[in-house]
């Protein structure tokens, strides 16, 4: 194994997810910048008015941690749509990965070069895990230093058609601190959610066909089976239901009970996520993808 | 000569399926062996255990590695086509030869663009949109431009035409085979390797029946028109297979004495289609 490989076997994942990957990010953030700037478009005058107003209220303007929360909040609204689709996107990523180079036979040719099992199957973690929401998050980077851009141009105006300095905003924003608090949840996102992509892998290692069932079926059934045996039992609650929902709750009492004592609000997501990593959760994860690699080593070509 | 390639006592089983039975073979440079067998008769699966696909008990050397445990630097100088639709469909023929460059110790890009310059495969195609027959181009354009020592074809023109087929044989001693090399190959169309061949190995129901070089094999197997007065006294000499075609009753004999033949008929060597008849349906082993 060695750096060249490494790299070009991210490329292949990229490549073969092109469209996906360059597409779906390039139509949110058309989306996103369009709808508001058409609103903008098609804002009557009175209701131009009113906004300046707003935007150059002194009391407004002296109310800086305000400001920097909505900057904050603002951000994080924009990263929102760019987040679900890519958790989606990674989803299908997972469910196919190993599946599709099963079915169209490809197996063959990619392990008949000299390019390990456990760099295949690595390079593919990461790609789903890191690679493909880091592509949308780029994305919205992108949407939030047009809209940068745009009030930038719009603090130009101002200053220099009204008289109206909105200059100081821009130094409590605190854009790029915020920026990287955004970028700091990745890895705690992807370790939380790493047992789930390994399921996932796993269900399309092994699956022969319908992957996305071989992941969901098990669950459900046991599910199923769980709740019957409760019922029967007169049990208080069953065991994976109850650990499913406590590992994949996300709500508002998670990150208020988790960040009573912080003072920086751009950290709450980041501690939040971090807080549902759980030690036992990834040793299962890892035990996984080890099924994982093991079939793909030993039944790719029965 | 050292062998390149060295398999002693290789099994394998699928459940209680016995696909693989004790196979010996050895092969040096220099050598193009034709692994020859009907369906089923495990030839893929032998290809498979050799390098490091599945697993098998016994032992299997190549170039000095275990593919088993060293499958990775063993690929380093051993190229293999399984099949000629293995090729990635969404791959667009440019990516194809970057990942190779990328991915592989031993790919010569400025090979591999020479070779499809004499093709008609634009760069930016996608796989998906190649014929069968360009695809099977461009799959040998990126594995001759290995500089492999071994190259392992499995059935690598099935489904193809003949033009694509000679094609394919053409480059393939053209542009790769050379004395320090050697190449395993298995296909049904034996007729049409036959002139390619050193050696061949004929296999059935997982046991080497056969393994031979093409030249002894030729002194040993003889095709005999036999007259039709000589018929019954041709039968006692056991004939491995018997075939009348217009009038005509040919039979092919292992390891009969020369002299006895030319006393039946007319004497004549037989193709190695003809000698995998006979082998392939004759009770006994040989």
């Amino acid at each position: 194994m060695n750096n060249s490989q490494v790299i070009t076997s991210f490329r292949k994942e990229i490549w073969e997810f092109k469209k996906t990957l360059f597409w779906v990010p390039l139509i949110i953030a058309i989306f996103i910048i369009a709808a508001p700037l058409l609103k903008w478009i098609l804002m009557e005058d009175d209701q131009s008015s009113e906004w300046l107003g707003i935007i150059t209220n002194v009391d407004n303007l002296a109310n800086v941690e305000g400001f920097t929360r909505i900057f904050l909040t603002a951000i994080m609204g924009m990263f929102v749509p760019f987040i679900m689709v890519s958790l989606i996107i990674q989803l299908y990523y997972f469910t196919t990965c190993l599946f599709d180079e099963r079915r169209d036979l490809s197996v063959y040719f990619w392990r008949s070069l000299p390019v390990s099992d456990v760099l295949s199957v690595g390079v593919k973690l990461i790609t789903g895990a890191l690679v493909v929401p880091t592509i949308f998050m780029l994305a919205a980077t992108c949407v939030v230093f047009f809209f940068l851009l745009f009030a930038l141009i719009a603090c130009l105006v101002l200053s220099l058609g009204y008289g109206v300095s909105l200059w100081g905003l821009w130094g409590s924003a605190d854009i790029i601190s915020n920026l990287t608090s955004i970028w700091l949840t990745l890895l705690p996102y992807a370790l939380w959610m790493f047992p789930v992509f390994a399921w996932l892998m796993l269900a399309s290692m092994f699956a022969s066909k319908a992957p996305f069932l071989w992941a969901i079926l098990p669950i459900v059934a046991i599910l199923l089976i769980e709740s019957y045996v409760v019922e029967y039992l007169h049990l208080d609650g069953g065991l994976l239901l109850h650990t499913l929902r406590e590992y994949f709750a996300f709500g508002q009492g998670l990150i208020s009970n988790e960040v009573t004592d912080i003072q920086q609000p751009r950290f709450m997501l980041f501690l939040a996520l971090s807080s549902k990593i759980s030690g036992v959760a990834t040793l299962i994860g890892i035990g996984l993808m080890y099924i994982t690699y093991w079939l793909r080593v030993n039944k790719s070509h029965v | 000569m050292s062998a390149m390639i060295s398999i002693s006592g290789l099994q394998k089983s699928y459940k209680n399926e016995q696909v693989l039975n004790d196979v010996n073979l050895t092969l040096s440079a220099g050598q193009i062996l034709g692994l020859v067998g009907p369906n089923g008769a495990g030839k893929t699966t032998c290809l498979q255990a050799l390098l490091g696909l599945i697993s098998y008990d016994g032992n299997i050397d190549v170039l000095g590695y275990n593919p088993r445990k060293n499958r990775e630097k063993m690929l380093a100088d051993v190229a293999y086509i399984a099949d000629v639709a293995v090729l990635p469909k969404w791959i667009k023929v440019s990516q194809a030869l970057t990942y190779m460059q990328g991915v592989h110790p031993n790919f010569n890009r400025q090979k591999a663009e020479a070779f499809l310059a004499k093709t008609n495969i634009p760069a930016t195609a996608k796989v998906k949109t190649l014929s069968k027959g360009m695809v099977t181009q461009l799959h040998l354009a990126l594995i001759l431009a290995v500089d492999a020592k071994i190259l392992i074809l499995d059935e690598p023109t099935l489904g193809l035409d003949i033009l694509t087929r000679r094609q394919f044989y053409t480059h393939l001693l053209e542009d790769f085979y050379d004395k320090d090399k050697c190449i395993i190959v298995t296909t049904h169309q034996i007729e049409e390797i036959e002139h390619i061949l050193t050696d061949v190995a004929f296999i059935r129901e997982g046991k080497i029946v056969l393994n031979q070089s093409v030249d002894d094999i030729r002194i040993r197997f003889k095709l005999v028109a036999v007259d039709n007065e000589h018929f019954e006294l041709a039968k006692t000499y056991n004939p491995l297979f018997t075939t009348s075609m217009m009038g005509i009753t040919s039979m092919l004999f292992d390891n009969a004495a020369p002299e006895v033949l030319a006393t039946l008929g007319k004497v004549s060597s037989p193709t190695l289609a003809d000698i995998f008849v006979g082998v392939m349906t004759q009770e006994t082993h040989l």
